[in-house]
């Protein structure tokens, strides 16, 4: 399998200097990542706040420099192109290619143009297309994600949040991209929305035939949207996995304690939280030695905190844990016979 | 999860059309703040003035005459009652006759009730240009009668007419708010814009000499700039001069608020949106982040200006400003720094009342114009 799109023992370290002379200190957002997404996939990213997705997307898109590692893209009819090794004058290009979608619909829209302008800028940037051909283009773009092409003369301010992501995935879309970087692009909507936006994606992905890099901290979504996913803690992958084994037999005890906070709906089975992870999500800025889930983990041994697990693989799975074969972690599709509901029922 | 509504296209609100842009909406804000509004129309009536200070002063700022030394206050009457009883309709002015004041022995002029001489609007008069451009001989009012003193506002030492003094000075006063204000904001944008675009060591540098700046007392700084300009150099140069030296205090506060908007707007998600769209640091600049905050610039502008119009008027009173010939509010006050000339000519002290109106007007203005900035849907 070739892969679109190949991330290699990437790293991002962010300088800090606290005041004016303060001593220079480091964060290490992203270490050794690495990653791939096959041409028609949708890959998630999942994890806590602060674990490094949001990084990771950009470092992708290439909005800011990575410090170590590279990444590959293999456009389907042209020689691999490493983007991290070139300068935004030869990136241009392939920015037609790679596109991404924001978070919030409130600030990815520029308040002050027209949707139309919104819209339109990318194909004005890339000198697509002028006149009444780039009006076409964009009404087409706009009806497909289902805004109407009468509104295109309105500011931002006038859609709502669910319009404005439309908005803003047909920004993403006008210029025909092979990959798409969708950064928590449902997270800031209502459930209800964030439904129909994610079936607009599933549509435009056949429509379009895109691969999709799917960014979220809810692992309801990924659940739905995502053929793989990649669980990631403080900067590093710990997981990589097909979604149905991954919700059904995880390999990580992180990625347990990721499933196990997901919302029941069944008042019966609350209890089940009882397990939640302990502790706060250390300080990226220091690290634990060894295992970086040790200080939380509920299975950690002294091998945990002195040496650093590779990832390797497991089964489906490619799993950063020592003990990955030997633990028996509990997934989120539970054998419906050992919940208490269904034992009193019986 | 299905959604029909995906292919239907989505509702709009039918009310008005709601294609309001940033300015509009601005706008409607602005008109709530009554205060602003009308301040903003006081303004505006004195760039008016400035703009047409030749048609309305009724003599030259220069002109003066021997015999009408600290000639009180006329006013401008359009009717009064006759001694019989009768009413005169139509704009006039009373004549002056001179007092011995018997304990000084001192000639003082007072209002002669009894005459009356005509005014009349648009009158003939020497040819002109109107802002050294077009060509004109009427002005706005004049005595009718040769060789009748027309002093509205009262005169100063030399007989001159206040009025006019004041009307020609409020072209120099204000336009130098407005050249200073304008100087300031380009080198307030320019600094100011890299150092917030760019940020690191060079915004830290930047900061650095603003604040340094900013702590050092302007007046003494005033001073010595002004000292240091030949005594020598033409009314224009000076001009020119005491404008650039007033910005160069000036584009501080304007480099912060500059600065300060692209900082933040820096971070914003469509602003990585445009750099993710291969678009060039000038168009990010230009297209997607200036026009965010042009309605702050305007708003942080406006608020200079009272600034830079009460400097030139503390310089020139001081002396080192502007200098006579030049007329501005500035170099006629400095007609009534004894208390003595107070004494006898209090009326010199209008021009201090129109730096109040306008400065406090500025400030409405400004006021109103930075709430109304304040952008919708953030």
């Amino acid at each position: 399998m070739s892969a679109l799109l190949s991330v290699e023992n990437l790293s991002k370290t962010f300088t800090i200097r606290s005041g004016l002379v303060g001593p220079l200190r480091t964060l290490d957002a992203l270490s050794d990542v690495s990653l791939s997404v096959a041409p028609g996939e949708t890959l998630a990213i999942v994890g806590e706040s602060g674990c490094g997705k949001t990084t990771l997307g950009r470092c992708i898109v290439k909005a800011m420099p990575v410090t170590a590692g590279k990444v590959t893209y293999r456009p389907p009819d042209h020689a691999p192109v490493e983007i991290t090794a070139l300068d935004n004058r030869a990136m241009k290009p392939w920015r037609r290619d790679i596109r991404m979608i924001f978070q919030d619909p409130m600030s990815s829209l520029n308040p002050n143009m027209r949707v139309f302008d919104i819209v339109a800028e990318p194909l004005r940037v890339h000198k697509v297309a002028r006149g009444r051909e780039l009006e076409n283009r964009v009404a087409d773009v706009l009806s497909r994600v289902g805004i109407s092409p009468d509104a295109m003369g309105r500011y931002p301010h006038a859609f709502s949040g669910g319009q404005r992501q439309r908005i803003g995935i047909a920004r993403a879309l006008v210029l025909e991209p092979k990959l798409v970087i969708a950064d928590e692009a449902v997270s800031a909507l209502d459930v209800s929305i964030q439904a129909q936006v994610l079936n607009l994606l599933e549509d435009l992905k056949s429509e379009f035939g895109l691969t999709y890099i799917f960014v979220s901290h809810d692992l309801g979504v990924v659940n739905y949207i995502a053929d793989r996913v990649v669980v990631m803690y403080l900067g590093h992958v710990v997981e990589n996995a097909p979604t149905e084994s991954l919700f059904e037999r995880p390999r990580h005890p992180y990625t347990e304690v990721l499933l196990e906070a997901l919302p029941i709906a069944d008042p019966t089975r609350r209890n089940r939280r009882e397990k939640a992870v302990r502790g706060e999500i250390p300080y990226l800025g220091n690290r634990p030695t060894g295992c970086p889930f040790h200080t939380r983990c509920r299975h950690a041994q002294d091998r945990c905190r002195s040496e650093k697990p590779a990832l390797r693989k497991v089964g489906q799975a490619e799993v950063a844990c020592h003990f990955a074969e030997s633990l028996e972690l509990k997934g989120a599709y539970e054998p419906a016979s050992v919940t208490p509901s269904t034992r009193t029922l019986a | 999860m299905a959604v029909d509504s995906l292919d239907t296209p989505v509702k709009l609100a039918p009310a008005r059309p709601v294609r309001e842009s940033q300015v509009a909406l601005m706008w409607r804000r602005f008109k709530r703040h009554r205060l602003a509004l009308v301040s903003l129309w006081i303004v505006a009536a004195f760039y008016l003035v400035a703009l047409l200070a030749e048609f309305l002063a009724p003599a030259d700022p220069g002109a003066y005459s021997a015999r009408y030394t600290y000639a009180p206050p006329q006013g401008l009457h359009f009717f009064a009652r006759n001694e019989d009883g009768s009413w005169h309709f139509g704009p006039f002015v009373n004549g002056y006759k001179t007092e011995i004041d018997p304990v000084a022995l001192r000639r003082t002029f007072v209002i002669d009730e009894t005459v009356r001489h005509p005014v009349a609007f648009f009158v003939e008069s020497e040819p002109y240009r109107l802002a050294g451009i077009i060509p004109m001989s009427v002005k706005l009012f004049g005595v009718t009668e040769p060789r009748t003193p027309l002093y509205v506002l009262g005169a100063d030492r030399l007989g001159r007419d206040l009025l006019s003094r004041l009307i020609h000075g409020t072209r120099i006063s204000l336009s130098i708010g407005l050249a200073g204000v304008t100087l300031s904001l380009f080198f307030g944008i320019v600094i100011g814009g890299f150092a917030g675009y760019y940020g690191g060591w060079f915004d830290s540098a930047v900061m650095r000499v603003v604040e340094f700046i900013r702590s050092m007392p302007t007046i003494p700084l005033w001073l010595g700039l002004a000292a240091a300009m030949p005594r020598d150099w033409s009314a224009l140069q000076t001009y020119f001069a005491i404008t650039i030296i007033l910005s160069l205090i000036g584009w501080t506060e304007l480099a912060r608020v500059v600065r300060g908007r692209f900082l933040s707007l820096r971070t914003e998600d469509f602003v990585t949106a445009a750099q993710l769209d291969g678009a060039s640091t000038w168009r990010i600049v230009t297209r997607h982040m200036v026009p965010n905050f042009t309605s702050h610039i305007i708003a942080a502008a406006t608020l200079a200006v009272p600034g830079m119009i009460l400097a030139e008027t503390a310089l020139s009173f001081l002396g080192l400003g502007l200098q006579a010939p030049i007329v501005s509010w500035g170099t006629l006050l400095q007609d009534a720094q004894n208390i003595r000339t107070l004494a006898t000519a209090p009326w010199l002290l209008a021009p201090g009342l129109c730096v109040i109106v306008v400065i406090l007007c500025f400030n409405f203005f400004g006021d109103g114009l930075r709430d109304a900035a304040d952008p919708h849907g953030r």
